[in-house]
Order: C-alpha cells, then sequence, then structure tokens
C-alpha cells in the first residue's frame, strides 16, 4: 500500500476485499477503536450491497442472431472480418461442390440421352431401325447377329438353306430388301448350337460379324466386334441373362485388344478356322431330329437370334 | 478458480455449469475455422455485457445496438486478441469503451433528464430510503434486491455520477470485477482504480442522502 492513499481510499479497498491480510487487520482495530470508522465503513458496505441488489438485466432475445446481421452488413459496406471470412470459406467450397455436383449430373443425364437417341458410334448401320419381335414364352439371351460381306446372295443362300435345314423356316423375316436380309430365330441353347455349328463354314466369307447384346440400361447395348461363333454359343448358353451380358463384354475387350495388337496373335488365334480351340463340334445325332420353333425342352428359356446380314 | 470464473457462478447458478472451456480454447477453436466456437464466447458474455452497459447508459434501446457493436468490434479484432489479457477483460474494455463515448456524445442529454428527476421521490420512497440509509439496522440483501422503489433510486443516483466514476462502480459492485481487472478494463492505473471508486462511493452516498431533505 502506498503512503498517499487515503483513509477512504483504505476503507473502500477493505470493502472491496482488496488489502492484504496485514491491512486488513489494521483497519479491524481502527474500526474497534474508532466509532467513526466503523460508520463509514458500514455506510460503504450499504452502498455495495445496494448497487450489487440492482437486477441483472438480460440481453434481448435473439442478440445472436443481430450480431450476425450486423457483421452482414458491416461485410456489404466492404468491411470483411475474421467471421465472415471463415464462413464465406465455407459457403465457396460449398457452391464449387455444388456446382461440381451439377455439372457432373448434367453430363450423365445428357449422356443417356444421347445414347438413348443416337446408338454408340461403333454401332453397325444395319442395326437401326430394325424392329425385333417380342416372343411368348420364356426368355433367354437375346442378341442380333450382323453380317458384312461382299458376297451377299451366297451368303443368304447359305443362311438360309441352314436355317431352314434346322427347322426354323417359319422365322424367316418376310421383309427381304436389295442390300440386307434380316432373320429372326427363336431357339433353344442345343438348337442354337447346332445352328452355330452349320453357320461356322459361311465365317470366312463374311468381312465383319458382330454381336450386339442389349444391357438393359438405357437402350445400351454391348457389340462383340469379330465374333467367332463359339463366343456367340458361350454368350448365349450363359445360366441367365446378367452372365450373358457379362460374357459379351468379355469378349468384346478381348476382340478389341485383340485388334489392336501389333502381331494380331490373339485375333489370329480368335480368327483361326483351324483351332481346335475355336472349333464347335457339330453334336452326333443319331437320328434326324428337326426341332419346331417354340416348343422348348422342359421349359428351357428361348434364346432369340436376330441374324441381319448386308453389304 | 479466477475471479471471472466465479462470475460466471453467479450468473448461471446451476452448479454443473462450473466447468466450462476457457475463453482462450474457444478463440482458439474459432481462429481455426470454427464459428460455433465465437457463437459460444457471444452467448456466454451477452447478458453481462448488455447489462454492464445498460447500467452505464441507462437506455434498453441504445444498450442493445451498444452490445451488438461490441460484438462485432471483438470479432473483427479477434485477429488481433494476442491473449496478454483475457478474452473477459478485452471484451468488456471494448464494450465500456463504446459505452463511454456514446455517454460522451449524449451528455447534455442525460444531464438535462437527470436534472428533471431530482425532486421526485414521494415520501414512501423517501422513507424507504431513509431506512436503508440509517445505520440502526443491517439490511437484508434480498430484500433489498426485491424492493423495486429502492432499485430505482439507486439507479437514478448511479446516472447521477459522472461517467468514469459510474462505469468504476459498475464494473466492481454490479459486473463483479477486481480492481486489477477494472484497471485492465479502463487501461488506468490500480491506483486510480482505488481513488475513483472511493470518490465514486463517497459521492453517491451524498446523493442519495440529498433524496432525503
Amino acid at each position: 500500500m502506498k503512503e498517499e492513499m487515503s483513509i477512504d481510499e483504505l476503507l473502500n479497498s477493505f470493502v472491496d476485499g482488496e488489502l492484504t491480510t496485514r491491512q486488513e487487520t489494521e483497519v479491524r482495530r481502527l474500526i474497534e477503536n474508532d466509532p467513526q470508522i466503523a460508520r463509514r465503513v458500514q455506510q460503504l458496505q450499504r452502498c455495495k450491497l445496494l448497487m450489487s441488489s440492482l437486477p441483472v438485466a438480460e440481453a434481448p432475445v435473439g442478440m445472436l442472431d443481430d450480431v450476425k446481421a450486423s457483421m452482414e452488413t458491416v461485410t456489404q459496406q466492404g468491411r470483411p472480418f475474421a467471421y465472415q471470412k471463415h464462413t464465406e470459406t465455407k459457403h465457396l467450397l460449398f457452391r464449387r461442390m455444388a456446382a461440381v455436383a451439377a455439372m457432373i449430373g448434367f453430363v450423365v443425364v445428357l449422356t443417356a440421352v444421347v445414347f438413348t437417341i443416337a446408338p454408340p458410334e461403333n454401332a453397325p448401320e444395319g442395326a437401326e431401325g430394325i424392329h425385333v419381335p417380342s416372343f411368348a414364352g420364356p426368355t433367354g439371351f437375346s442378341g442380333k447377329l450382323e453380317f458384312i460381306t461382299k458376297e451377299l446372295n451366297a451368303v443368304d443362300s447359305f443362311v438360309t438353306r441352314t436355317i431352314e435345314d434346322n427347322g426354323y423356316t417359319d422365322f424367316l423375316s418376310p421383309t427381304q430388301d436389295v442390300n440386307r436380309r434380316i432373320y429372326f430365330i427363336s431357339c433353344s441353347k442345343e438348337g442354337l448350337n447346332r445352328l452355330l455349328a452349320d453357320l461356322d463354314n459361311i465365317w470366312d466369307k463374311l468381312d465383319s460379324a458382330a454381336l450386339h447384346v442389349k444391357t438393359g440400361d438405357l437402350g445400351q447395348e454391348i457389340v462383340v466386334n469379330a465374333v467367332t461363333t463359339k463366343q456367340i454359343a458361350d454368350i448365349a448358353n450363359q445360366n441367365n441373362t446378367s452372365r450373358s451380358i457379362e460374357v459379351a463384354g468379355d469378349y468384346s475387350v478381348l476382340n478389341g485388344v485383340a485388334k489392336e495388337l501389333p502381331g494380331r496373335d490373339i485375333f489370329s488365334a480368335i480368327e483361326d478356322r483351324t483351332s481346335s480351340l475355336m472349333k464347335i463340334n457339330k453334336p452326333n445325332l443319331t437320328e434326324k431330329i428337326i426341332e419346331k420353333p417354340g416348343i422348348q425342352e422342359n421349359g428351357e428359356k428361348t434364346i432369340h437370334l436376330t441374324i441381319i446380314v448386308s453389304k | 478458480m479466477t475471479e471471472a470464473a466465479n462470475i460466471d457462478i453467479r450468473y448461471d447458478r446451476t452448479p454443473d455449469r462450473k466447468i466450462s472451456i476457457d475463453d482462450a480454447d474457444l478463440v482458439n477453436q474459432y481462429r481455426h475455422g470454427d464459428s460455433k466456437a465465437l457463437e459460444r464466447l457471444i452467448l456466454k458474455y451477452q447478458n453481462r455485457i448488455y447489462n454492464v452497459i445498460l447500467k452505464i447508459c441507462s437506455d434498453p434501446d441504445d444498450a442493445a445496438e451498444l452490445t451488438q457493436e461490441t460484438f462485432v468490434k471483438v470479432i473483427e479484432n479477434i485477429h488481433k486478441f494476442e491473449g496478454r489479457s483475457k478474452f473477459y477483460t478485452w471484451a468488456f474494455r471494448v464494450a465500456v469503451n463504446l459505452t463511454l463515448n456514446y455517454c460522451q456524445r449524449n451528455a447534455k442529454l442525460t444531464l438535462s433528464s437527470l436534472d428533471a428527476d431530482k425532486d421526485q421521490y414521494n415520501s414512501r420512497q423517501v422513507q424507504i430510503l431513509k431506512e436503508f440509509l440509517s445505520d440502526g439496522n443491517s439490511p437484508d440483501p434480498e430484500a433489498v434486491a426485491q424492493n423495486k422503489e429502492l432499485c430505482a433510486m439507486a439507479v437514478r443516483a448511479l446516472m447521477k455520477l459522472d461517467d468514469a466514476q459510474r462505469a468504476v462502480v459498475v464494473l466492481r459492485d454490479i459486473e463483479g470485477m477486481n480492481y486489477a481487472q477494472i484497471a485492465d478494463v479502463l487501461n488506468i492505473e490500480l491506483g486510480t482504480v482505488r481513488s475513483r471508486l472511493s470518490r465514486a462511493r463517497g459521492r453517491l452516498r451524498k446523493i442519495l442522502e440529498a433524496s432525503l431533505l
């Protein structure tokens, strides 16, 4: 305590508990010995009590919101501040993420629309506008096999004869045009294998053979270019449609990669007519069985194949 | 436990709220991008700051505006807060400075208003005040707090102090700050706090006694 502290300051400090123990003892001794000092201390305590008893006022409801609103006003006046910087950063990040998400969504929708309106570039022209008829009964694999050949008439007559030999004459398309022949075939797995075994003989007259398999996703399809009869049989003979689609996808990739290889080793192997791997042996039949179209053994699912031959 | 923490308890009145996150932690969290931490600081101090401002300026609407302005200034300058003083005293320094500037601008209006109120106590009010100030009894703090007439007279007396004296009384007797904290808030010496408080209470006593005449 400084020497210049007045008695009043000393007593106020006593009332406020701001004295050291020694100073407090000193003041207590003064109070005991001097009624005037005691009276003055009492007055100070009353004054202090009166002020500290005043009711505590609470801030108006919504003060926090008002503060936020004030801060926004401050920002609009061109005074940036830390709180706003943080919230602005968050808002900016959110806006950027929302913009990216919107763009991705837009691209996905646009792609779907484009694929619905126009099929992929690698889809052969001949595939457009061909209506594949629906078939009654349980359905299995459904695909479209497209041949392109310079020898349309020879291939046509071979395919026609093969289909007729296998008993599917009722399913020949009635609308044949000069540059294109279309055949609709509905058969069992076994019937398809026999048909493919016969059709294998025409493969060396084809410029290209492609199998189109619908994925069921917004009209998209998998195209297996340079497809072989064994691959067609493999795809069609799967137990369910989704598995057929998977296998078709695998062959599509495999054939695409093989085509791009400099040596075309794999492609050659695929194309090799003499390879036992790729050869489909015609089943050995003890007697000639002509399978009636649409009649399936033991409720087996029907395979639908559309063959398109064009120049 | 610090003085500020004791004040928290007085206002919250709920024992389980005694333990709270330190202000420095909240400031730090806010600086690391947690705006909720700042909101917690505002919610923690809004009533106390508003109460101090109201007791100094006496106008509820102006007190609300000054409280808002206080928090805006605190937020604007929080990056400058170095932690040499506590956030508590720093925020109150902003609040009291703003309020004293406001009072200075409105000095004439305040004085004329006080003059008008000078002799308006009725005989009942005079009697209440006389009983409170008489040396023979020892007043019950609860009874004093519940006596609205006595509180109203106390507020009027407080408003007759000059701004600097009123600020020191409010910070000590209403907000409950110790002398060191008051010195920090008002940016004055500890000795100045003692002398100013001593003079303020002396004058307060005279104002109240004058009302009895």
